[in-house]
């Protein structure tokens, strides 16, 4: 048991960060609450480029991306938070309110409660938090396992081979939200377009035919790639060639 | 206005007057282009005193008529003015370019000069042998009668004011006009002097050294409304002149009678007018710079001074902005107001007047303000910025700060013994901005997953393992464990045995207290060596319950049980009976045997 203790907190403290990051997160924050948006867009992108995520890093860059009316980039990070933190209130307003400001109309599907209260449940921890939870519960059934196999009496050992099937239940629903958050975060299905306008082709070719025009902000489904083409679909179920060079992967 | 002709009075011209002011001597000529041996008349006119004139020198011409004389006296706003005009009628000889030289008088013993007149003459005129007949319109010769355009500034700021003045100029008398097409002032504000459908009268002004008569037909105060090089086009007029005949029909009544005027319709246009307009400049405009270009002050106001208000109670707040500039075209101001503070939109009384000095005046914005609910408000400082022209910058004015005491009014108070149940009012939407950012994280490095790494799934299978190995190491040590119970429970028998001898010594003896000692401990200790039992454990509970367990027949277990009670109860009897002792021996003996064919 002790062991095992000290693992987990061996691993624990390998995926705290150190307080520098942290500082340049608040720099940022106050250059915002100053209006100084450009050099708050600054310190939140220095930390993504130093390699950090979180779903609050990636709102606040949206949200000065907002003041600065850049409104494609606001929608790319608040999507881009949106996937960390899918069923986030202030994220969901707040990309409303981004998606007024774009030209082509976008939908915006209504949640079933259910379904918020789940994403809210997988995205409350990371995947790796989870998949911690998942070991830790899994050397806690083996050590009951142990137990159950020194006790002699026929009672004790009914209790100790109940208590080891319910924590390798535990253990794998640990396991299930674990893979369901890594799969939503690394799911690269969906582009928000950053040319101020696209015309969508019928094939992935320059000299195919125009099917239709979309404009900066747009998100669309990505559903095959092609060299440098990627096949789209609109919200509406319109579908086409484009470019990969004028959208950003969410 | 008015122009009197008091009468021509046949005067010397050195007579004097009696008021002392400063003489002038304008010289004029009815053309400054004549033909060879055409009349044309050139007049000197005397404004004020003078005496002692000399006539200018005229050797190139020859002087058919004059000096003339005439005087005359105005009358304008009440000022006096008198003026005499000397005139002479005369002709060239040849052709070329002459100066007629300056006249001279005396004033207050100064000499007045007038200026030279420079007169060309040109060779047959062709309008003097073509007038043969009747004309009905006077063509584009217009050197009688012309419209002119000018302004005050030609170059200005945006927003500034300038005055565009339309004149007519004439030497023959008119007999009506008509504006047919009226300037357009594109990309300015106007406002009219004097506009066109006022009566215009003729007075009597020198125009490029021709004495002609003019008459304002529209003065406008414009204000530019851009930068840039800006067009006031031209205007234009129908005029029916009236002209002396020259005809040479020598009808006696005709000359008689005055039958040689004729009446001639004409246009006339004046020149557009180009304005270079320069843009404000961007330095050190204000935020609420607003467009106001001129020279103001800046009165603000609460109607309410000095008693507090109720809710509900109105109160106006006045700004007053006064001074010299575009006030027109100031808007009405964007109040701040507390959101408890309701404020209706400004009304704008003017108090403006335009002359030629340009618009000025004041505008006073009236806005009504209606405290909804109690309490101690400040009303941010009201600010009006605009260009000041003469000092090339911009001045902002600031108005003091305002409080705003109100006491709750009578219609909110709740009247004794009955309740008043208010509307509830809905919270109030005062803007829709975003979400604010959120100033708490938990920032992860990306690109180093730990979940789906391999260090996971050695960490997954970790528990596995360990089990595994707990599992080898437990069987292990449970053979151990049963290789020194089985070695136990065999040497039990053999000492349960010497226990025996020696409490059959101790019989022999008839030591009573170390015989049931001994005999206690023999099948004691054979127990807790056969059953592997520790000596708390060594219960009679817990020796049958083990002993059923092994498949004990249940009669041996009582009989144990039985022979364990008497053993013990004799111990620790108070009264030693030896009598027992021997049966006690054998039934130990017995049992103890019986446990052994039992367990083998």
């Amino acid at each position: 048991m002790k062991n095992i203790l000290v693992l987990s907190f061996i691993l624990l403290s390998a995926f705290t960060i150190k307080a520098g990051e942290n500082d340049v997160f608040k720099i940022g924050n106050d250059a915002y609450l100053k209006n100084n948006y450009s050099s708050a867009i600054t310190s939140y992108r220095q930390l993504i480029n130093e390699g950090y995520q979180s779903s609050e890093l990636y709102f606040n860059l949206a949200n000065a991306y907002f003041k600065t009316d850049s409104i494609a980039s606001a929608i790319l990070y608040y999507e881009k938070a949106k996937k960390l933190a899918p069923a986030d209130e202030d994220i969901l307003a707040n990309l409303k309110l981004a998606n007024l400001k774009t030209i082509d109309k976008t939908e915006t599907k209504e949640q079933l409660i259910f379904k918020s209260w789940w994403d809210n449940f997988v995205h409350s921890h990371s995947a790796d938090d989870w998949g911690i939870a998942c070991i830790v519960a899994l050397f806690i059934a083996f050590s009951l396992l142990v137990v159950f196999r020194i006790s002699s009496s026929t009672l004790s050992k009914q209790v100790f081979f109940g208590s080891f099937c319910l924590a390798v239940l535990i253990a794998t629903t640990f396991y299930l939200l674990a893979k369901t958050n890594y799969s939503q975060q690394h799911a690269e299905s969906e582009a928000i377009l950053f040319n101020s306008s696209a015309t969508i082709k019928s094939a992935p070719s320059e000299n195919s035919k125009d099917l239709f025009i979309i404009h900066e902000g747009t998100k669309v489904n990505i559903i095959e790639k092609d060299n440098s083409w990627f096949r789209i679909r609109l919200y509406n179920g319109n579908e086409g060639w484009m470019k990969e060079s004028a959208v950003k992967i969410i | 206005m008015k122009q009197k002709l008091i009468g021509i009075l046949l005067l010397v011209f050195a007579s004097h007057f009696s008021w002392a002011q400063d003489a002038t001597l304008v010289a004029s000529t009815s053309r400054n282009q004549v033909g060879v041996g055409e009349q044309f008349q050139i007049t000197y006119t005397l404004k004020g005193a003078g005496s002692n004139f000399r006539a200018p020198d005229m050797r190139d011409f020859v002087v058919l008529s004059g000096p003339n004389q005439s005087s005359s006296m105005e009358i304008i706003n009440g000022n006096m003015s008198q003026s005499i005009s000397l005139s002479y009628i005369i002709a060239a000889q040849r052709e070329g370019k002459f100066t007629i030289g300056p006249a001279a008088i005396s004033s207050n013993g100064k000499q007045v000069n007038s200026k030279s007149l420079v007169i060309e003459v040109v060779k047959n005129p062709a309008a003097q042998n073509s007038r043969n007949g009747q004309q009905s319109m006077d063509g584009d010769d217009n050197s009688d009668l012309f419209l002119r355009a000018f302004v005050d500034k030609s170059k200005v700021y945006v927003g500034e004011q300038l005055v565009v003045t339309f004149k007519i100029y004439t030497k023959v008398s008119i007999v009506q006009n008509a504006l047919t097409k009226a300037p357009v002032f594109n990309g300015f504000w106007s406002e009219d002097i004097v506009s066109p459908n006022q009566q215009a009268t003729l007075r009597p002004e020198v125009f490029d050294g021709v004495q002609y008569q003019a008459a304002e037909i529209k003065k406008t105060v414009i204000m530019p409304q851009r930068a840039g090089s800006l067009e006031i086009t031209e205007m234009v007029m129908d005029v029916v002149k009236r002209v002396q005949q020259r005809s040479r029909s020598n009808s006696f009544f005709d000359q008689f009678f005055g039958g040689g005027y004729q009446d001639l319709r004409t246009t006339v246009k004046s020149k557009p007018l180009k304005i270079e307009v320069m843009p404000l400049p961007t330095a050190g405009k204000p935020v609420d710079f607003n467009g106001a270009v001129g020279d103001f002050g800046m009165e603000c106001r609460l109607s309410n001074t000095n008693k507090t208000l109720k809710t509900n109670d109105a109160t106006n707040l006045y700004i007053t902005l006064s001074g010299k500039g575009n006030l027109k075209l100031i808007d009405p101001f964007k109040l701040k107001l507390p959101p408890e503070i309701e404020g209706y939109d400004a009304k704008i009384s003017d108090k403006i007047s335009t002359t030629t000095a340009g618009v000025s005046g004041s505008r006073t914005f009236d806005y009504l303000l209606i405290p909804r609910h109690s309490g101690k408000y400040e009303l941010p400082p009201i600010s009006f910025s605009y260009f000041d022209i003469s000092k090339k910058s911009y001045v902002t004015l600031n108005s003091p700060d305002f409080t705003l005491d109100v006491e709750r009014g009578a219609a909110n108070e709740t009247e004794s013994g009955t309740t008043v149940i208010t509307a509830k009012e809905d919270v109030k939407i005062l803007g829709n901005d975003i979400r604010y950012i959120k100033t708490k994280t938990n920032l992860q490095k990306t690109g180093n997953d730990f979940f789906g790494s391999a260090k996971f799934y050695m960490l997954l299978l970790l528990p596995v393992l360990l089990f595994v190995a707990f599992l080898l190491f437990f069987k292990k040590y449970t053979n151990s464990l049963n290789d020194t119970v089985s070695r136990k429970s065999k040497k039990a028998t053999q000492i349960a045995r010497k226990r025996l001898a020696l409490a059959n010594n101790y019989l022999q003896q008839n030591n009573y207290d170390a015989f049931y000692n001994e005999l206690f401990k023999s099948i004691n200790g054979y127990l807790s060596d056969k059953l592997n039992l520790s000596a708390v454990e060594l219960t009679k509970e817990k020796i049958s319950e083990v002993l059923l367990a092994k498949g004990t027949n249940q009669e041996a277990i009582n009989f144990l049980i039985l022979t364990l009670n008497k053993s013990e109860f004799a111990r620790f009897a108070p009264v030693k009976s030896t009598s027992a002792m021997q049966t006690d021996y054998a039934d130990t003996v017995s049992t103890i045997s019986k446990i052994e064919e039992e367990l083998k």
